[in-house]
């Protein structure tokens, strides 16, 4: 199984060297999906900037580590190559996609300037026909313009546009939180189709555990800027070993059972601010030790000093 | 803020100049002398005199208390008659907005500078019906923008929330919603100040300002048949008009920038 | 003891349109009955463009309805009332970003209480470290130096100030983490036992309104379409529309896949049952607009097809 995306050791840090992500490794591979889980401030999405080289301010960067697209490290190309790459290689869908829509194009604009940006000029209206079929849209949606469709609509105009050079890697950040259950179904099981049917790579980031659960094969569980833990997805959710990840889960309201909220005290710290040792260490209830002090290795699929401890269950619930 | 912006200096140091005119003057600005059109440089008259012999730089020292008095004392009362419209065109909407709206829009059409000469020369001259014939030109822009800004708010959570903790609604806008609007307000004053000085200066240019005051405008009048002469009797004048407009202009710029609590 | 009851509400907002043609009107509530007893949490569930921030904003007297009237206490709601408070789902938007989240506080201390300066500073630090904020830290701080979790408990302190009787609260903790959304649950949990507070919980996430509420409303396109005990509606729904909702709800356990029937596309306003277009066992019936009824004793759904309530014995007629 060969990688189509790795990121390796990454590290992204403010010019004065505040670390927002740190030490991050992933690896995914043809046909899967891997969820990057994580709260607000957990370095999630400034993950997913990272891979396209893409940030939100100028004075955010790579400090260390490397993403390998295909194998080639992004950061020996060009900027021409690298963009290149964004849309031709890697395709990305984000969390709103009214911002990403320009009022003034059709939804077939919208998806032919995806191609057209990459050279594709020929048989335009036949491909953006394909590929609105591609994402269970009718052939007419192409005259729509996007206060005309909602919101799933455009989501799903966004996915046919990313998917429109037949990109080997998606990136999918929060793709469905802004959309009502009953929309978001139809969206995730759009990412499951394209993964199996065409071999599809993608990078779910989200906060919810419910889509990762529907979705991922894999998934990786990030807490202030590092992953603390990553594993198949049904593992996971069966046996969480991670502190964190064991009181994420907790914290999951179901509908269909009586509970008491299980909180987690505390919140994440913010960046500048980051413990010392093992992140986690202020708000969990086994920190001991070295863990005020150390950060707890990532191996075996798991960074924390008391993975054993924490097997029978971290949090002791009422 | 940080560092102290050079139009806040220019203009404070303005201000301090115009109360301190009769200190600060190297003598009468209205008093003539033999001495008429001598040149910048001259012993005793460091920027000349003019034409009946009277010193320039007295004249633009005291002159800049009629531009400011009528700047400031102009934006002022529109300012706060544009505020009082556009906050109740703004707050309550529907007819009242409508009613305040087409009033704004007629005093708009006018042009401004020819209706105050009109005005000013069946009224007569005289510092305050200027300050007032600007002022009732200026206030449809501040009522304008307040308006906008108001009714954007209105329906703010916050607004929301203060009425639902009691608060009477006129409070409400008083304390709540105006502070919120001050950056672009403020702006808009600063302005209002710069056109006003430019409109009285217009005015006295015109040979319509207070003939008893020395102003920038009225020197500026005068200067007309010394153009090829006397170049630092049009030169002073205009070059006083100008730094003094600038500077409320960019002092008004800074104050947005300083009042826009995202900005911090 | 009936606290607030809302009879035959309806909110309409006039669409923009062509100049002189006919205005089009979004009926975003549209004859709306529910009533609110004191003490009680009642859920309000609905996807986007159901009314429901629309029909919690009729409740606490900040819209004024197009027809149909709201009593509070027995007497008529007419605007705002100081027992009547909300939380808003925007805790950032909510606070006046240029002034000290003390002085939000503050404000109905001094204007619905009516409390002199000194006793308002002392009530509303209190309410600071009742909702979990040190108010020697927090007082005095601009909303844009607390976190979203904090300007929440804010919210929330500044809604007790006015020591209300009903608490409206719309998606209080949608925009919130995980983690924190529990922490904020079990404060609203806390307080509406301690001061005996009614609330009205309006969110989209039924977790949130079986872990809040004991009972719930769903409402879909303006209307209630069921309504009854949570955890009798979350486990037995009885219209097809809150079934749907239910089995759309995705759940962190990978064997337990949701069950989502593909959504056609949202209908024009058409008579009859509004969800109809989308309703997997519409029959002809449905023609006709279904009204509320009971299908179990205090469980109620606006559906032809829910399972029919026990037949009634026919009633004698008078000899």
């Amino acid at each position: 199984m060969s990688a189509l995306l790795e990121i390796d050791g990454l590290t992204v840090a403010l010019r004065d060297g505040t670390a927002l992500v740190e030490d991050v490794s992933l690896a995914l591979a043809a046909g899967e999906t891997l969820g990057l889980v994580g709260e607000s401030g957990s370095g999630k999405s400034m993950t997913a900037h990272a891979i396209l080289g893409l940030f939100p301010a100028p004075y955010i960067h790579i400090s260390a580590g490397q993403v390998r697209v295909d194998g080639v490290d992004l950061a020996t190309l060009s900027p021409a190559a690298r963009r290149a790459i964004r849309g031709r290689r890697v395709g990305m869908i984000f969390q709103d996609p009214s911002s990403y829509l320009d009022p003034l194009l059709t939804a077939g604009r919208h998806i032919a300037e995806s191609m057209r940006v990459h050279g594709v000029t020929d048989r335009m209206p036949e491909r953006v026909a394909t590929l609105l079929a591609r994402v269970d849209l009718p052939a007419s949606a192409a005259a729509r313009f996007p206060h005309e469709l909602s919101g799933g609509q455009r989501q799903r105009v966004l996915i046919a546009a990313a998917l429109a050079m037949e990109p080997s890697v998606l990136i999918a950040d929060e793709p469905t939180t802004a959309l009502d259950v009953t929309v978001q179904a139809g969206i995730l099981d759009l990412l499951r189709r394209a993964a199996a049917e065409r071999g599809l790579g993608v990078l779910l980031i989200t906060h919810d555990l419910g889509v990762v659960a529907e979705t991922c094969d894999r998934v990786a569980v990030m807490y202030a800027g590092r992953i603390v833990e990553q594993s198949g997805a049904r593992s996971l959710f069966r046996a969480p070993r991670h502190p964190y990840t064991q009181g994420l889960l907790a914290s999951v309201l179901d509908p269909g059972r009586d509970s008491v909220p299980f909180a987690m005290e505390g919140s994440v710290p913010p960046a500048h601010a980051m413990p010392a040792g093992c992140r986690f260490h202020p708000r969990c209830p086994l920190a001991a030790g070295r863990c005020f002090t150390e950060v707890p290795p990532f191996s075996d699929g798991v960074a924390c000093w008391h993975v054993d401890e924490a097997a029978s269950g971290a949090w002791s619930r009422p | 803020m940080r560092r102290a912006p050079l139009p806040l200096v220019g203009v404070v140091l303005l201000i301090a100049l115009a109360l301190g005119a009769s200190l600060l003057s190297p003598g009468d600005p209205l008093a003539g002398s033999a001495d008429a059109l001598l040149p910048p440089g001259s012993v005793g008259h460091l920027l000349g005199t003019d034409d009946l012999g009277r010193d320039m730089l007295a004249m633009l020292i005291h002159g800049s208390r009629v531009s400011l008095a009528v700047g400031l004392a102009s934006s002022g009362v529109s300012l706060l008659l544009g505020v009082l419209a556009g906050a109740t065109a703004g707050w309550l909407g529907g007819w009242a907005d409508a009613v305040v709206m087409r009033i704004s829009e007629f005093f708009q059409t006018l042009p401004r500078f020819v209706l105050a000469l009109i005005v000013i020369a069946i009224a007569g001259p005289g510092i305050g019906k200027v300050i007032l014939v600007i002022a009732v030109l200026g206030w449809p822009q501040t009522a304008r923008v307040v308006r906008a800004e108001i009714s954007a708010l209105r329906g703010a959570a916050f607004v929301d929330a203060a009425r639902l903790g009691g608060m009477p609604a006129p409070l409400i806008v008083l304390r709540e919603v105006l502070p919120q609007i001050a950056g672009p307000v403020l702006v808009l004053a600063a302005l209002d100040v710069a056109t006003a000085i430019l409109l009285e200066a217009g005015l006295g240019f015109f040979g319509l300002g207070d003939p008893n005051l020395a102003s920038w405008g009225a020197m500026l009048n005068e200067a007309q048949q010394y153009l090829r002469s006397a170049w630092w009797m049009s030169v002073f004048p205009g070059l006083a008009i100008g730094i003094t407009v600038l500077m409320f202009n960019a002092l008004g710029d800074r104050a947005a920038a300083a009042l826009d609590p995202r900005g911090g | 003891m009936i606290l607030l009851e809302a009879t035959d509400l309806t909110r309409s907002f006039r669409l923009p349109g062509p100049l002189f043609a006919r205005p089009r009107m979004l009926h975003a509530v549209a004859g709306v009955s529910l009533s609110i007893a004191a003490g009680e949490s009642l859920g309000l569930v609905g996807e986007s463009g159901s009314g429901k921030t629309t029909l919690g904003r009729l409740l606490v007297g900040l819209l004024p309805a197009s027809s149909g009237s709201i009593r509070f206490n027995g007497a008529p709601l007419g605007g705002p009332h100081k027992l009547i408070q909300m939380v808003f789902q925007d805790s950032a938007a909510a606070l006046n970003p240029r002034r000290p989240v003390g002085q939000s506080v503050l404000l109905p201390l001094r204007w619905n209480r009516r409390l002199s300066a000194t006793a308002a500073e002392t009530e509303a630090r209190a309410l600071f470290a009742r909702v979990g904020l040190a108010p020697e830290t927090f007082f005095a701080r601009l909303p844009n130096a607390l976190s979203g979790g904090q300007r929440q408990r804010v919210g929330i302190a500044r809604a007790l100030a006015s020591s209300p009787s009903l608490l409206v609260a719309d998606e209080p903790v949608s925009a919130l983490d995980v983690s924190v959304r529990a922490q904020i649950l079990r404060l609203f949990a806390d307080l509406a036992a301690e001061h005996a507070l009614a609330s009205l919980f309006i969110t989209h996430d039924l977790g949130v309104v079986r872990a809040v509420t004991q009972r719930v409303a769903v409402l879909y396109r303006g209307r209630v379409v069921e309504i009854g005990p949570t955890a009798r509606v979350m486990d037995t729904p009885r219209h097809p529309y809150t079934q749907a909702l239910r089995a759309a709800t995705p759940i962190p356990d990978p064997d337990r896949p949701r069950t989502t029937p593909p959504r056609p596309p949202e209908a024009q306003d058409q008579p009859g049952c509004p969800f109809r277009a989308r309703c997997p066992i519409a029959v002809e019936r449905c023609a006709i607009a279904p009204e509320l009824r009971e299908i179990v004793p205090g469980h109620r759904a606006a559906c032809h097809l829910a399972e029919p309530a026990p037949v009634l014995p026919p009633r004698s007629l008078p000899r």
